[in-house]
């Protein structure tokens, strides 16, 4: 994960492209990134109740969170339903 | 609280379980059908020792003893820290008794919803073993969260978020965790074979017994009042004058998702589906659970009109869009509705709060908490499950069905014959 967000932060242009569509259409790199933002998303939800105070901060980051969860949910569902000599 | 009204609702509750147990097995193949109810039985027993055994070691009861941190100088209360077998706990008529009673019946209520899903192709040891895991693990701990003290039922006293999370009759904690379940499974299993053709197009494979699965519905309705009214009035501290109108808006909202279902289904494949219809009206009680004593009659309408009408596009995304097959529509009935439910009573609630503000939010960091770490929780468990016992049927019993396979049997051997295959391979 950590070498795949590198490569995406400093690669050229069209390789970045490249790696950026080929993680997006192996199930595995999908599902693996769909698992990531669906705990990223709860933690930035509830770690906005924890540390802000002010209410509407706390609804953006929380909605913030939630967003992040339906693009995790989105790229999940997404690998599965990929056609099996794809997907598995 | 009324110690008898309370049990005698809580008496109630397996009718629900009763009903999606038919439901389940009226919406699935013929030739799995005894396969199916063995499955709900067994699931019933594996749920009920577990959740005695371990689960309520996490779930515990409110005020009980627990696993509470300081994080930036507020109490978080994470985990229940009850002793095996429900050790201290008093039967004397105190209303400890009366929670480990509810959550044992209701773990059985959520550990059936993924039965339907795996329908015809999940076998019954691993079954088994990930009903275990669900009645040891992932349906205590969100209890423990939502019902029991825990950190998410605590939004409004250490945040002033509402009156904290809000779903009194279970559509997070049973419906939404059973559904993510299911989801989960779906994922693993894969599509019954003959769903889904090599390039992508889903074939209809209709329940065999519709009428069983009719049944199933104004069964559950019994057993969902009282689930309705047991849990309002076991966590919200209601009398049993609340009933009433427990009751009405239970069936209000039942009543309008039912015939929004008929309405779209009408609409667009031109005659009302029944299979539909029923998943319409299990949404309806579903969106109905979280808060069916604190909303409006009104409201009440509203919420099962939108479950009603939401379920049967979302019943049609996941099979025809994201190749989902879930035989029985448990996944958009019992998660889709549940998670709308849940929304939709941090709109209408008319519940009394002590800052006035913040139960939409505390609704959605609910929401949040389930699908952030619910379901990664649940994947992940029935994953590594996967990986040492393999859930899913052999190609020979996925052609010979599952009553044969695994029971020896058919449910009617008398008189059913059925074409091994809807789409040619």
């Amino acid at each position: 994960m950590i070498l795949s967000s590198g490569l995406l932060l400093v690669g050229r242009r069209s390789l970045r492209l490249r790696f950026l569509l080929a993680l997006l259409c192996t199930g595995g790199s999908l599902k693996l990134v769909g698992v990531f933002l669906l705990l990223l998303g709860g933690m930035i939800a509830v770690t906005a109740v924890a540390l802000l105070r002010q209410p509407s901060e706390q609804t953006y980051f929380v909605l913030a969170g939630v967003a992040f969860e339906a693009l995790g949910l989105t790229l999940l569902a997404r690998g599965y339903a990929l056609p099996p000599r794809n997907a598995r | 609280m009324s110690f008898v009204f309370c049990l005698l609702c809580i008496l109630l509750l397996p009718l629900a379980t009763a009903g999606l147990a038919l439901m389940h097995q009226g919406l699935g193949r013929s030739r799995s059908a005894a396969h199916t109810m063995v499955a709900s039985l067994c699931v019933l027993a594996v749920a009920s020792i577990v959740f005695i055994s371990f689960g309520f070691c996490t779930a515990g009861v409110n005020g009980g003893p627990a696993h509470t941190f300081l994080i930036a100088g507020n109490p978080w209360n994470l985990i229940a820290a009850e002793r095996p077998f429900a050790h201290g706990i008093p039967f004397d008529g105190t209303p400890s008794a009366l929670v480990l009673c509810f959550q044992f019946f209701t773990v059985g209520l959520a550990a059936i919803i993924p039965v339907s899903t795996g329908s015809d192709r999940w076998r019954l040891g691993p079954m088994c073993l990930s009903t275990a895991l669900l009645a040891a693990i992932t349906f205590p701990l969100f209890t423990h969260w939502a019902w029991c003290g825990g950190w998410l039922s605590q939004l409004g006293v250490n945040f002033g978020l509402g009156a904290g999370f809000l779903d009194a009759g279970g559509s997070s904690t049973i419906q939404v965790i059973g559904g993510l379940t299911a989801l989960s499974l779906a994922w693993i299993l894969g599509g019954r074979r003959g769903k889904y053709s090599d390039d992508g197009f889903a074939a209809a494979i209709p329940g065999h017994n519709i009428v069983l699965v009719l049944f199933g519905c104004l069964l559950a309705l019994i057993g969902w009042i009282a689930l309705n009214s047991a849990g309002t009035m076991l966590f919200y501290a209601a009398t049993p004058a609340l009933i009433p109108k427990i009751l009405l808006n239970t069936v209000l909202s039942a009543s309008a998702s039912c015939l929004a279902a008929v309405f779209v289904t009408r609409m667009r494949y031109g005659k009302p589906d029944a299979s539909l219809i029923a998943n319409g009206w299990i949404a309806g009680l579903v969106a109905s659970s979280a808060s069916s004593a604190f909303v409006s009659l009104g409201s009440s309408l509203f919420i099962g009109f939108v479950a009603g009408a939401g379920v049967m596009y979302l019943v049609e995304f996941l099979e025809l869009k994201l190749h989902i097959d879930d035989p029985g529509g448990a996944i958009s009935v019992h998660a889709g509705a549940g998670l709308w439910g849940v929304s939709a009573a941090g709109v209408f609630s008319t519940l009394p709060t002590l800052s006035g503000r913040g139960q939409l939010l505390a609704q959605i960091i609910g929401i949040a908490a389930l699908l952030g770490f619910m379901l990664p929780l649940i994947h992940g468990l029935n994953l590594l499950l996967n990986v040492f016992v393999k859930q899913r049927v052999d190609s020979d019993g996925d052609r010979q069905g599952m009553d044969v396979r695994e029971l020896g049997a058919g449910a009617y051997p008398e008189f059913v014959v059925h074409g091994d295959e809807f789409l040619p391979r």
